[in-house]
């Protein structure tokens, strides 16, 4: 069972501003999804070890500078003297 | 010089090097094509401006006898979330419809180097979340060989400009069979290769851990050029295999005897018109010399929540960088709270990706983590554990690529979870990291049918091998007609 | 009526010896630098960008691990804390955690400082935001917040203590033994503004938990906990129910103030970063690190005490500030006479710095060097020059930066070089020659009228090289 309560939550979480109608119909599908994700239940792996992908330290890069330089202008219109213009904090 | 459009890559090169043709009259040709037929399959989001250009400039090597790349004249659809720079790069998403990237996927640099031509950029569902390419802000891809049904997806695009021969070949993204389920609902042979190989350097994420780009082409032999092209080690995906480049060859020769598997689960959940002309393959096969045998696989059971926990929690985190402040559409923030900002920039997310990213929420909160995802990871491992034993008897396992038919556009749409169970098939190869083909195979009527064949981690190579001959023995090759 | 004062702390340090960011190519020196410049897709969080991993920073973080006496894993990984927050580029960061087997560089450490010690819980590798500025300066007023994402990406080492503190001071010399553990590693310039940060968590006999943040530096730390300390005290002997909050610093008004943020239970979400592999940590890796490690500040100063012969609490004195301890050793290396040179040191050079507006004011900023001192600790070895005349001598050198061989002669120790008297004869000056002192401003040749005023006030005796740096002092300040 996944409360209307629940999916506001993660909307929320996801900072989705849902409506209404959206919030019931999103509600209705997200609860018969989790409920088929649920059968992960029903198979006990407590001796399993999940697998990674693992690699020396030396395989990573070197500490060497590469000045690229991006120009954010170009990607958002929110410039403000060369900062990016954001929401106020409160 | 006629229907130039419907050469392989393999033969475009050939020719543009002895000069039958000319790159610009061949992609000339194509986006002559693009525009009397793509409005019908709606499988270009961008077409590129500068792609007769750069036709010409390799012309002009090829007429000054320089050395030429190998992929020259080969014209290449690249699905919308691999990043092309200056080239919009939209993720079919309202949140990228103006978003140009600053820089080239590794794979789209790979390309260029050797002297291929980006065509344009091509149809999927937003973020690649779906498996029928109807989810994306610029409306559906429809299915070259009817254009009433879906194309599959989400790299819906590539399979259907490939189908269609509006370009040589293409890229598309696999994160549980995006590339295998339109290459087989639209009669292609899509190939996703082992995780590792391909650098993601530039894919926009969806799900990081699951997804590789692979090509979509109308034969192995140019899947194999493609490889070629794309495939290594890059020092800009830390995930990429420590090996230089691939190389792939296209002969057809085993070193060994092959022995396949029949995935026995995976046939029993197929439509009944499908699982027979599976086994009729089978049968060519045997005639052929091959041995094979039917094979249980009891993990699969988990298999498709594994995966939609996974994609779902990763999507969840990927996509919360879209708040439209370092790149996006025009919105001023001024006079916005930060948090009614960002959500109200959010809620331009389909109804799909909104879905996913909240059951993504769900199965990362601090009290489900290992009821979930620490689960599903678990599930990974077990499920590789039984494949990693098949493959010490067997070489290749098949299966049907998808156990449906393409279906018609919208059906179902309102049961999402019915939706889900179709990418039952592909998902392992995912979950596993192994490579994973989809080669035509057949026909119901109208409607294509693919097999998929799969093997070992970095047994790429004789996949590809057996690919070309169950090509040779089992595979279809047809135009489709309505065009 | 004390209770029991528990406080831990959580240091960030910036690697700032590193020449790039944490996972990405951009420089790591952020600072200086235009808005939005120093920054790639990577660490602007373009889509399709992936992080990538530097190793020098892995090599910096077990260092700190083994500094600090902490065990760390064969195998550590990478971390997505999910939340958002306009300095965060990805909505995530980039951290390190412990779930599944799979923890950070470093736990269960130990470090002593003096008689005392801390435990250590964590050590954690990760990247820094970017900075946020307020449009008007005042984050509750400000229509709108400019972001700068220069400095996101850079490598931060997060410190994680037990609850082991009693009191502030004890916090404050815990921190002066980390800040040089992390100078002599060369890991952090901790005189850098904002290398090293600290947050700090308290509760008395308890109680509940109060978090302070935004705390600029080491010496606000000891005000902050003090403020905190009281604050507590003072609610609890009035009944009144301490709340588990955190707390902003007012660094203006010097007291901690109760965040606005909506205190929502955060939940991070935490997960394994799918792009960066788990790193292995085998014996010989650690090994190499363990033996190219830089001498630590204990063994120095034990070192000290037997190379050099000097007292315990001097080796100490000098280990503190590791800038000092390399003057001393590059002096030593001069002239040989450790002692000598230690005593100037301590007793001579230490409180010019102190004397300086700020307690962060650095050696290199000073004109003297070791040769200075080498060379002062020679002449007076040989009795060229009385101490008392030497003393006399620092302090020229200090503002001219001449050698003490070329003063010797030349320096006449009936001359006035104390800056009181020197200083109060200028002001006398000035107040009697006023046109000449406004005129100065445009007419750089009225300051030697002004000097040679000063001169015949003081009957010849007032050094003039030194008179004349403090009349151009004075002028600037005019
Ligand atoms: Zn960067």
């Amino acid at each position: 069972m996944v409360s209307i309560e629940h999916v506001k939550h993660l909307a929320w979480l996801s900072r989705l501003d849902l409506s209404n109608e959206e919030l019931v119909k999103y509600h209705i599908e997200i609860e018969k999804i989790i409920e088929y994700l649920d059968r992960l239940d029903s198979i006990t792996l407590s001796d399993v070890e999940p697998r990674y992908y693992k690699k020396s330290v030396s395989e990573f890069r070197n500490d060497q500078v590469l000045e690229t330089r991006t120009d954010l202008s170009k990607t958002t219109k929110n410039i403000k003297d060369g900062y990016v213009k954001a929401p106020k904090m409160r | 010089m006629n229907e130039l459009w419907s050469l392989s890559a393999q033969q475009v090169s050939s020719r543009v090097r002895n000069g039958d043709f000319t790159i610009e009259d061949y992609v000339f040709q194509l986006l002559e094509r693009i525009n009397a037929i793509d409005d019908k399959i709606k499988a270009f989001i961008t077409v590129n401006d500068d792609a007769l250009e750069t036709a010409r400039k390799i012309d002009t090597k090829i007429k000054r006898q320089e050395t030429i790349g190998p992929l020259a004249g080969v014209a290449v659809g690249v699905k919308d979330n691999i990043c092309t720079k200056n080239i919009r790069t939209t993720c079919a998403s309202k949140l990228l419809h103006e978003y140009k990237p600053p820089f080239d996927a590794t794979v789209i640099s790979r390309l260029k180097e050797r002297d291929a031509i980006i065509i344009g950029k091509l149809n999927l569902d937003e973020f690649a979340m779906g498996s029928t390419t109807e989810f994306g802000s610029f409306g559906p891809t429809h299915n070259p060989w009817d254009p009433n049904y879906v194309v599959g997806g989400s790299s819906g695009g590539s399979a259907a400009s490939v189908a269609a021969s509006e370009c040589t070949v293409s890229l598309g993204s696999d994160t549980g069979g995006s590339i295998r389920c339109p290459a087989s609902f639209c009669s292609v042979v899509g190939f996703k290769p082992t995780y590792g190989s391909v650098s993601r350097y530039g894919l926009i994420s969806y799900s990081n851990s699951l997804e590789q780009i692979g090509p979509i082409a109308r034969t192995v032999s140019d899947i194999v050029m493609m490889m070629n092209a794309i495939s290594g080690h890059d020092e800009n995906d830390n995930t990429t295999h420590f090996q230089k480049m691939y190389e792939f060859s296209d002969a057809s020769d085993l070193k060994k005897p092959v022995r396949f598997g029949l995935v026995k689960e995976l046939i029993e959940g197929s439509d009944p018109v499908i699982s027979r002309l599976v086994y009729s393959s089978m049968d060519l096969l045997s005639s052929a010399g091959f041995k094979w045998e039917e094979i249980s696989l009891n993990s699969i059971d988990y298999s498709l929540a594994s995966y939609y926990t996974i994609a779902m929690a990763e999507a969840s985190s990927n996509l919360a960088r879209y708040d439209n402040l370092r790149y996006g559409f025009d919105c001023q923030p001024e006079g916005y709270e930060w948090n009614s900002y960002f959500s109200t920039i959010r809620n331009n997310f389909g109804d799909e990706v909104k879905k996913r990213i909240m059951i993504g929420s769900h199965v990362l909160l601090s009290g489900y983590y290992s009821k979930y995802y620490l689960k599903a990871q678990k599930i990974r491992s077990i499920l590789r554990q039984e494949v990693k034993k098949l493959f010490k008897y067997i070489d290749i396992l098949i299966s049907p690529t998808m156990p449906v038919l393409p279906f018609r556009l919208g059906e179902g749409i309102d049961n999402p979870m019915k939706r889900y169970l179709i990418d039952a098939n592909t998902v392992i190869a995912n979950l596993i990291g192994i490579p994973a083909i989809s080669i035509p195979t057949g026909f119901n009527d109208k409607l294509p049918i693919g097999v998929q064949l799969m093997a070992d981690e970095m047994q790429d190579q004789l996949l590809l091998s057996v690919s070309k001959i169950y090509e040779r023995i089992a595979g279809v090759r047809r135009k489709p007609d309505f065009i | 009526m004390t209770g029991i004062v528990r406080i831990g702390v959580e240091i960030h340090c910036q690697l700032t010896g590193l020449n790039s960011k944490l996972f990405c190519k951009c420089r790591g020196d952020y600072r200086n630098d235009l808005p939005n410049r120093n920054v790639c897709p990577i660490c602007t969080g373009q889509p399709g960008t992936m992080p990538l991993l530097n190793n020098k920073a892995i090599d910096y973080s077990c260092m700190i691990a083994l500094a600090l006496g902490c065990t760390i894993p064969s195998e550590m990984g990478f971390y997505r804390k999910n939340y958002f927050y306009p300095d965060l580029p990805k909505n995530y960061q980039i951290t390190q955690y412990d779930s599944g087997g799979i923890g950070s560089v470093g736990s269960n450490g130990k470090l002593e400082f003096g008689k005392e010690y801390a435990r250590i819980r964590r050590i954690q590798l990760e990247e820094d935001p970017g900075r946020l500025i307020y449009e008007g300066g005042d984050m509750d007023t400000s229509f709108y917040t400019l972001v700068d994402y220069n400095r996101a990406g850079t490598a931060l080492v997060e410190i994680v203590t037990e609850p082991d503190f009693k009191d502030a001071a004890t916090v404050r010399a815990f921190l002066n033994k980390l800040t040089s553990i992390l100078e002599h590693l060369g890991v952090c310039n901790t005189k850098l503004e904002g290398s090293v940060r600290c947050d700090a968590n308290i509760s008395i006999d308890n109680g509940k938990r109060v978090e302070i943040k935004n705390v600029g530096s080491f010496r606000e730390v000891e005000k902050a906990l003090n403020f905190e300390i009281i604050r507590q005290e003072s609610l609890s002997s009035r009944n009144i129910e301490i709340k588990s909050e955190t707390r902003h610093w007012d660094n203006e008004r010097k007291v901690t103030k109760q965040s606005r943020a909506k205190e929502e239970e955060q939940d991070y979400k935490y997960f394994l970063e799918p792009d960066i592999p788990i790193v292995l940590l085998d014996k010989s890796y650690l090994n190499s690190i363990q033996q190219t490690m830089p001498e630590l500040p204990d063994k120095r100063r034990t070192r000290f005490v037997e190379e050099y012969h000097l007292s315990d609490h001097v080796s100490q004195v000098l280990i503190n500030n590791k800038e000092m301890a390399d003057f001393f050793e590059s002096a030593v290396r001069i002239y040989s006479s450790p002692k000598e040179i230690a005593n100037w040191l301590v007793s001579d050079l230490m409180s010019y710095i102190g004397v300086s507006k700020t307690d962060e004011t650095s050696l290199t900023d000073l004109k003297i060097g070791p040769r200075h001192i080498a060379e002062l600790a020679k002449l007076v070895d040989e009795n060229s020059i009385s101490r008392h005349t030497a003393k006399s001598m620092l302090n020229r050198i200090l503002r001219t930066g001449e050698m003490p061989s070329q003063l010797v002669g030349q320096f006449d120790s009936s001359k006035i070089i104390d800056e009181k008297i020197l200083t109060k004869a200028i002001e006398d000056t000035f107040d009697s020659e006023r046109a000449a002192v406004i005129d100065a401003s445009s007419n750089p040749s009225v300051i030697n009228f002004l000097l040679g005023k000063v001169l015949k006030l003081t009957k010849g005796r007032a050094d003039p090289q030194i008179a004349l740096s403090l009349i151009m002092d004075k002028l600037n300040k005019n």
